[in-house]
């Protein structure tokens, strides 16, 4: 854990190789679900890349022993991914609706 | 609320509980897991003299490497054995409360021990435990330390 973080290198390619798996594995599995809609790339490009830059901050703050990352961050992070993956969100609203649906019975 | 709308708001907050637990899980595990010289080291606490006056306000210097930002605790003890004795006993000690020490090289910094030398001639040395605390952790980061041992003589006679 420690040599693992001691990289700052090793540290980013894996949150990175992480959120392009996340990215790619979401985006293929709807895909083949959902053909006809097809999410475009820019939407895995803003993921990834915000998804970096949160994960960068983080390790500053572990790196320096700190907590300093902003609300605002995780916030916007978590904003900014869900608003590009919007499809995810309906999705899981179809599921919950059918889980309520289900329990009203 | 539109249907969109509304998909996106319980995702947003979904995906931010996710990010915010997981980086603050992280770090609690990762502060935890590191030893206090990530933290902090005290090479030497030293007195800045061989010989003190009886009574004198002792002062001594720290020898201490602040690698990252960290709230300390001190407890300083003062062991003094009198002439003919063979154990060092306690005498004094000297707490000081809650500090922020920021992140800073390795430097030496004089303080005193402000209840000062005891009141007959000894030969002491102080033992200093350090308590440290680390952001978003229990796990205490604490280093003892002890210095030389020093003459505490009756100037008067001189």
């Amino acid at each position: 854990m420690t040599d693992f973080l001691s990289n700052p290198i090793v540290f980013a390619l894996c949150f990175l190789t992480l959120g392009m798996f996340i990215g790619a594995f979401g985006s293929a599995f709807y895909y083949k679900r959902y053909p006809e809609k097809r999410i475009p790339f820019w939407k895995l490009i803003i993921t990834v890349v915000v998804f970096f830059l949160w994960s960068w901050s983080v390790y500053t703050d572990i790196q320096s022993g700190t907590n300093n990352t902003s609300w605002f961050l995780h916030v916007f992070s978590g904003t900014v991914i869900a608003a590009a993956n919007h499809e995810l969100g309906e999705k899981m609203m179809k599921i919950i609706e059918l889980v309520l649906d289900k329990l009203g019975k | 609320m539109n249907h969109r709308l509304k998909a996106t708001a319980i995702l947003a907050v979904i995906v931010i509980a996710i990010l915010y637990f997981s980086q603050l899980k992280l770090k609690q595990g990762t502060f935890d897991e590191q030893p206090r010289e990530w933290w902090y080291t005290y090479h030497a606490v030293e007195p800045n003299k061989p010989e003190f006056c009886v009574d004198e306000v002792l002062e001594f210097v720290s020898d201490a490497e602040i690698k990252r930002a960290i709230t300390l605790e001190w407890n300083d003890i003062l062991f003094c054995k009198k002439p003919g004795q063979k154990m060092f006993r306690f005498t004094t000690n000297y707490e000081t409360k809650i500090r922020h020490a920021s992140a800073s090289p390795r430097k030496t910094s004089p303080w005193f021990y402000k209840p000062g030398a005891p009141g007959f001639i000894a030969t002491c040395y102080l033992s200093t435990q350090i308590h440290g605390i680390a952001p978003l952790t229990d796990d205490p980061k604490n280093q003892d330390i002890k210095s030389t041992e020093f003459d505490v003589v009756n100037c008067d006679d001189n």
